[in-house]
């Protein structure tokens, strides 16, 4: 029946109602010929429309008057369709457009207020509303501080937060081109980067270590480093450093130095540029696991049950501390604290100063095999599978990474961008958004063996295993 | 000796007798109250009595402590998930009166409650599209289809999150 039709038509155009509305409405404009019962039943869904037509509370009595009478009255049932649709299109008419609740008529700097709450996708899809909002969505202030939300620090303007933000999402979004280096001929355990710096150091069960030169000015070139499983032309070895007489498990580099823990129980100080060794340290009676230094001090951790500290300058062991019977799996020093990672699954927080044991984090069921600490915030990747974040204030949990299959065996962690990266022993390597810990964010598989050590910076993430190669992942947008 | 109450009057002329600790949570107020006293009345021109009573009431529950910071950028559409329960649920308004009571808070400098009302909006902002958000609020489609279609283009970057 066309009038029928044209009643819904009119509800469904001016008043856009969900699929859901529509087919009670049907139903109803249907019934509504049959009996005054239902215009109690329209009455109901008036009511439930209101906020919807965005009715006020004075022009709902209007129309449910209107319906009121309707009933009253047989000449005016059987016009009630277009009354009712004449009632409901005048106060539709009236209140779809009450001006006081046009945000173009809040002050700008309200406006601004609101908009600050919004995150990038929210702010780009209010953008496309109108020319005034786009505009002001474009205001650099707006920009700055949504980036000192999300990054901690101030963008200039909202070009170079595109840019730093198509960045980001690239690590959660997008496949890395990947280059893959051959050398080493035993496993990757572990790997030396300082971001910043053209070249990282891995170190291998093959008893020794290798610095690759990163040449960044090809790296962004797609094409060389897109070919797997070929040593590309880009990233050179410059320098290999033999001496150790087992595996080496552990390295860092420090002031021109490159620092190495072996399971030949020694550390060895080697000259970062021209590969000879020129300290050999002993004292460890077992396999060491792990090491980190500053300007100051060496720490290396060890399977004897103990982390000794030693003197940078004259190599001289300055403390010890002994486990009963625990083996050190890893450690961060973090002056002047230390945070040791056991075999007996607990994270512990030290005090070099006074030699004392600050905190302990109980939390994993297995070893750990890798920490990482910045301030009070602390990752721990165990043999549970799992990645914990850690509140060292407290020594509790705060976040847990779930994901992986098997052992977690290496963690980085960045403070600015939120970013946390682990490597486990199910070959895999996922990549988490503390802003959104609900889930990884990114899972990148390539490696055919367990992959031991993982680093990264703003664009790529370094990668060693098991299957004796080394990865590195080019998130690079630019 | 108790409170000196204020007499704050509303756009209608209602007089509303207020602590002035709790009134004081304006800072339109407090700075009229340091110039003028405590004696005369406060006209308040541009707030109408229903938002008036809102804003007092909003003032006097945070009368001897301060509602915490909202998060930004919000983490929820829900703002019970971000704010509390109290806050969230004085916030629950018809939009017509939200947006007096934005305005009121912006002329009455009342940080907390502008924040909050703000955030509010942002919610409601929160996971709709374009269009929705334009049926919501009232805004009129400006842009041409091309113009649009251009806008979009360029804001493709940030369509990922």
């Amino acid at each position: 029946m066309q009038p029928q039709r044209d009643f819904q038509e009119l509800l469904k155009t001016q008043c856009n109602l969900t699929d859901l509305y529509r087919n009670q409405l049907q139903l109803t404009t249907y019934e509504l010929q049959k009996s005054r019962g239902t215009i109690q039943h329209l009455r109901a869904i008036l009511i439930s429309f209101q906020s919807d037509f965005n009715l006020k509370s004075d022009q709902m009595s209007t129309i449910l008057q209107f319906l009121q009478k309707s009933c009253d009255d047989d000449t005016r049932l059987a016009n009630l369709e277009e009354n009712f649709r004449k009632s409901l299109s005048a106060v539709y008419q009236s209140s779809y457009t009450p001006a006081n609740t046009k945000l173009a008529l809040l002050p700008s700097d309200v406006i601004y207020l609101i908009l600050d709450y919004l995150e990038p996708k929210e702010l780009t899809i209010i953008s496309y509303t109108c020319k005034e909002i786009y505009s002001m969505c474009k205001n650099t202030k707006i920009w700055k501080s949504l980036s000192k939300y999300l990054w901690k620090n101030e963008i200039e303007n909202k070009n170079e937060f595109m840019k730093k933000y198509a960045q980001e999402m690239a690590w959660y979004h997008t496949r890395p081109s990947v280059s893959t280096l051959i050398g080493h001929t035993g496993s990757v355990t572990c790997l030396a980067y300082n971001p910043g710096t053209p070249y990282f150091i891995s170190g291998s069960d093959d008893c020794s270590l290798s610095m690759w030169e990163i040449d960044e000015t090809h790296l962004k070139d797609q094409e060389i480093v897109k070919q797997h499983h070929v040593q590309t032309k880009t990233i050179t070895k410059k320098v290999c450093y033999y001496g150790h007489g087992g595996p080496v498990w552990s390295c860092c580099i420090g002031n021109n130095s490159l620092i190495s823990g072996s399971c030949d129980k020694t550390i060895k100080v080697w000259n970062l540029g021209t590969g000879r060794c020129e300290f050999t340290i002993r004292g460890h009676t077992g396999w060491i696991s792990s090491i980190d230094c500053n300007d100051q001090i060496i720490v290396s951790g060890s399977w004897d049950s103990s982390f000794k500290v030693w003197d940078q300058a004259t190599k001289h062991c300055l403390t010890t501390i002994n486990y009963d019977n625990d083996s050190v799996y890893c450690l961060q020093l973090s002056q002047p604290q230390v945070l040791i990672g056991l075999k007996s699954h607990s994270v512990d927080l030290w005090d070099l100063t006074t030699s004392q044991k600050i905190i302990s984090c109980i939390g994993h069921y297995k070893g750990i095999n890798a920490v990482k600490m910045y301030n009070h915030t602390a990752f721990s990747g165990s043999s549970d599978t799992l990645a914990k974040m850690w509140d060292l204030r407290i020594g509790e949990c705060v976040v847990n990474l779930p994901g992986h299959s098997s052992n977690v065996m290496s963690l980085d962690y960045s403070f600015e961008s939120y970013r946390v990266v682990s490597a486990s022993y199910d070959k895999t390597i996922r990549i988490w958004d503390l802003r959104k810990t609900n889930s990884t964010r990114n899972i990148l598989r390539g490696h055919s063996e367990p992959v031991f050590s993982v680093k990264f910076d703003d664009h790529k993430l370094i990668s060693g295993s098991m299957d004796q190669s080394i990865k590195i992942w080019n998130f690079n947008t630019v | 000796m108790a409170e000196v109450k204020l007499k704050l009057v509303s756009s209608e002329g209602t007089t509303y007798e207020v602590e002035e600790s709790v009134a004081c949570k304006s800072q339109l107020i407090k700075n009229m109250v340091e110039d003028a006293g405590t004696a005369e009345e406060i006209p308040l021109p541009n707030v109408k009595s229903e938002i008036l009573e809102k804003v007092i009431d909003y003032c006097r529950h945070y009368k001897d402590s301060s509602p915490q910071e909202i998060e930004k950028p919000l983490k929820s559409a829900m703002l019970s998930e971000v704010v509390s329960a109290w806050d969230a649920n004085f916030v629950e308004l018809e939009q017509e009166t939200l947006f007096e009571l934005i305005l009121a808070a912006n002329y009455l400098d009342i940080k907390t409650l502008l924040d909050l009302t703000c955030a509010k909006v942002a919610s409601m902002l929160k996971g709709k599209t374009a269009e929705e958000i334009r049926r919501q609020f009232n805004i009129e489609n400006d842009f041409t289809p091309e113009e649009e279609a251009q806008v979009r283009e360029e804001n493709k970057w940030a369509e990922l999150e």
